[in-house]
């Protein structure tokens, strides 16, 4: 740089003459030791004036002046690099050697996981099945200390190695920089095993004596809460397999339930909702209130919402397990309703009229009527604006719940879409003839996309009627009336269960317990090779005990409303106009779902019990006679009988 | 030369004069600018405020930049307190490409950009610190090596050897 200045500024010798010295001197300075170099740079500018400086620092200053990440404050430059995604940090980090510094000492892959984990649930759950979980959210002794162990040393042997390394975020690095393309390879294996319909499966025979079929489920990491149709909830281990527990106190089929951390709560047949430890197993209530079987019930934060055979919705405040106060009863549908979901919002019920209905949930107040299914509404989820419902017509609908309109028809089930739910990427349902389908909800919801792309797969191993399941990012959990239920694992996908159902001599599914056995020793296995061969597959940390599903969660004690009528006092209550739902076909199938009910041409009247102003809802007739006609009310004799035998029902409830 | 920036002229509302690094530009500026910087409002906060107009040197900063800082300011002046997250789990969510800031400070050569982030962090301007940095992401988000090497004109200082072993890593691939 000196040389180009002086050139410029060349003065009395020939340029000649100039390049020659300049040559030599260059060849000298290049001898010279550092602080030799500089002394003579320092001498040359004190002899230079204050506007030759100048010149001269403008030439310094880019060479000084060229990196961002190497000049920012160390905090900066890592902030700055923090909000990359993983494919620019990897570029980052192989720019230079003060890049990767800052990567590294900036923990900028374990902040990048642990962003993910923060944000979407898929890595949530995984970090928690495969055990990289206790990599993150430590402090970094304890990382080193666990990295080295999953390395293969023992604690007393990882402690003392962590004191002998003088820079254990730079040991850590390479562990998070490997770690996260192996999540990204185990993630995207398991959506193609979504895709390709890989799982292994698991199978519980409830071995129910007399009447068999499992009408509901719920489950978690640690259990399965089910509802039988013999009239027990039976919970089963979720790693052996084996019933842990029989709660008995229904006199009719265990219909629907829902659990959290503290309790269960039940409804059946026998027209009562009860609430049970779901701890003990001990039955702490019971709700009489609906006059015929309850056919779904919804609780969160306080509040219960369930739904009978009778046509009505029941509102009620939960202030604990054994204090639960009816508030509101909800009338308007003209056949049993078959299904309720809520959230703070919404109150959305389905009813074998045909009609999803919407309420406001803080004042119960009737919203909008939702007119399209063909046949009467089996099943329904509610969440984030969207309800998905399954019905009767064999066809599965999405709807706008804010302005009621149906965005999509699915068709694709050959019979009665008896069970559904959907989260985030997938909408899963299962139909009266045994199948399970799953769809993909984006492309459902993309209203250009072609209908022949929504399906993703079809699962066939029940041998019935597909009553209830819950999936989530990594399994399907089914039940059946074929007295089985069903877990569906794309995660752990293992031994091909295709083969193992060959050497069943074709019987459909059965996987017998040594099997499974084997099975789950392979797989833990296979599990403690992949520890050794990388970080990313640890040793399985044991599940965290969070509720399943993610559903609800009942607060006791909230604020109560005002009771507008006594909890015994609405059956058959006025405003309603009856509709003979007795006749039908007996299919001899359990179910006690109301599928299809014929519609009355009368001017229904819907009133909201308790609102002095009963609210006039606007019902389209369908006065479609050879569909009316073809109204089936499949119906459980066994269970229509012990209804009957009730005693009348009082108020049972306890206070 | 000397150039007065009057950005505030009502009365009855504290003054303050920044002097840039020149000790020649001055910017009359008031407390809603001033309190964007945490190091300006702790140091205000134990001065006598009886003087119409406080006298601020600010020798580190250049003309142009501070120009620029008080710019970015101005657009802030009537916002709420900028909060950033704190905690190990504090998250920003990125601004895109097209608010304000990030326009703004794309306006800025490589030179500016540097600087108005160093006095930032000088005088603790968290929301224009945290949009520099978003920015500098931008500028290196989605690039290759090479092109991150341009930009930030670095030179890449590993060994061959390591090079390569870097280009065999499983993100490469």
């Amino acid at each position: 740089m000196m040389a180009t200045l002086s050139l410029s500024e060349s003065r009395g010798i020939n340029v000649e003459e100039f390049n020659d010295k300049l040559n030599s001197w260059c060849e000298d300075f290049d001898t010279m030791s550092d602080r030799q170099q500089q002394h003579i740079v320092e001498k040359l500018l004190n002899r230079m004036s204050h506007h030759q400086i100048g010149a001269v620092d403008s030439y310094i200053k880019p060479l000084l002046q060229r990196d961002f990440i190497v000049l920012l404050p160390r905090r900066l430059a890592e902030s700055v690099l923090e909000n990359l995604d993983a494919k620019t940090l990897a570029m980052a980090s192989a720019v230079s050697q003060q890049w990767r510094f800052v990567v590294a000492h900036g923990m900028l892959w374990r902040k990048l996981i642990e962003k993910h984990v923060r944000e979407d649930s898929l890595w949530r759950g995984l970090s928690e099945k495969r055990g990289w979980k206790r990599f993150l959210f430590i402090s970094t002794e304890q990382a080193t200390i666990f990295i080295a162990m999953a390395r293969g040393m023992t604690k007393q042997e990882a402690e003392a190695f962590r004191l002998t390394l003088n820079d254990q975020l730079e040991y850590q690095h390479e562990f998070y920089r490997d770690l996260y393309p192996q999540i990204r390879l185990d993630i995207n294996q398991i959506e193609e095993n979504w895709k390709n319909g890989k799982f292994r499966l698991q199978r519980i025979n409830c071995q129910s004596e007399n009447s068999k079929g499992v009408y509901c489920l719920q489950y978690d990491d640690h259990k399965i809460i089910s509802g039988l149709r013999d009239n027990t909830i039976k919970i089963w281990n979720r790693n052996t397999l084996q019933c842990r527990q029989t709660l008995i106190g229904h006199t009719g089929s265990v219909l629907c339930l829902q659990y959290d951390e503290k309790i269960i709560a039940s409804g059946s047949s026998d027209a009562t909702v009860r609430i049970w430890d779901v701890e003990t197993g001990e039955q702490l209530n019971t709700l009489i209130h609906h006059s015929e079987a309850v056919l779904h019930l919804r609780f969160h934060n306080g509040m219960l919402v369930t739904c009978s055979k009778d046509r009505s919705i029941a509102v009620w405040t939960m202030h604990s397990s054994h204090e639960i106060d009816l508030r509101r009863v909800l009338v308007g549908h003209r056949a049993a309703v078959n299904v309720v979901d809520f959230d703070d919002t919404y109150i959305v019920s389905a009813s074998g009229d045909r009609t999803i209905k919407v309420w406001r949930t803080d004042t119960c107040e009737f919203i909008r009527t939702l007119n399209g299914h063909k046949r009467g509404i089996a099943c329904l989820q509610y969440r984030d604006g969207l309800i998905v419902s399954g019905s009767s017509d064999n066809t599965i609908r999405l709807w706008d719940i804010e302005c009621g309109a149906c965005l999509r028809v699915l068709e694709g089930h050959e019979e009665l879409v008896r069970c559904i739910r959907f989260d985030g990427k997938r909408i899963v349902s299962g139909a009266y003839d045994g199948k399970i389908k799953v769809w993909d909800l984006k492309i459902a919801m993309d209203p250009r996309a072609s209908s022949s792309t929504i399906c993703i797969k079809t699962l066939v191993q029940h041998s019935g009627r597909v009553f209830r399941l819950q999936f989530d990012e990594f399994q399907i959990v089914s039940s059946s009336h074929d007295d089985t239920i069903l877990i569906w694992d794309f995660l752990n996908t293992g031994v091909d269960v295709n083969n193992l159902l060959q050497h069943n001599a074709g019987v459909v599914g059965e996987v017998d317990q040594a099997v499974q056995q084997q099975q789950h020793q392979q797989h833990q296995q296979q599990q403690h090779q992949n520890l050794q061969a990388g970080p990313a597959a640890a040793i399985m940390a044991p599940p965290p005990n969070i509720g399943g599903g993610g559903d609800a969660a009942a607060i006791p004690g909230q604020n109560q409303q005002h009771q507008f009528i006594p909890p015994h006092n609405n059956a058959g209550d006025n405003n309603i106009e009856m509709v003979d739902i007795g006749d039908g076909l007996n299919n001899d199938d359990g179910d006690e779902m109301e599928e299809d009910i014929p519609l009355h041409n009368g001017d229904p009247i819907a009133a909201v019990l308790g609102f002095e102003n009963h609210q006039q809802l606007n019902i389209i007739n369908h006065d479609d006679e050879d569909d009316a006609g073809q109204g089936q009310n499949l119906e459980d004799d066994d269970d229509v009988e012990q209804q009957q035998q009730l005693p009348p029902q009082n108020a049972e409830q306890h206070h | 030369m000397t150039a007065t920036i009057e950005l505030e002229s009502v009365p009855f509302i504290q003054k303050f004069k920044l002097i840039a690094s020149d000790n020649k530009t001055e910017f009359i500026i008031d407390e809603k600018i001033l309190n964007q910087s945490a190091v300006l409002k702790e140091m205000m906060e134990i001065q006598d405020k009886s003087d119409t107009e406080i006298t601020i040197p600010l020798n580190q900063i250049s003309a142009e930049c501070l120009g620029n800082v008080i710019k970015f300011c101005k657009h802030y002046e009537d916002s709420e307190p900028y909060l950033p997250p704190i905690g190990p789990t504090a998250c920003l969510s990125r601004p895109s490409q097209s608010h304000w800031d990030m326009v703004f400070l794309k306006s800025l050569s490589s030179k500016q950009l540097f600087d108005i982030i160093n006095a930032a962090n000088f005088l603790n301007i968290s929301r224009l610190i945290d949009a520099g940095c978003f920015r500098l992401g931008y500028m290196t988000e989605n690039r290759t090596v090479e092109e991150i090497r341009r930009i930030f004109q670095e030179s890449g200082d590993f060994s061959a050897v390591e090079e390569e072993q870097i280009r065999n890593e499983p993100l490469w691939n």
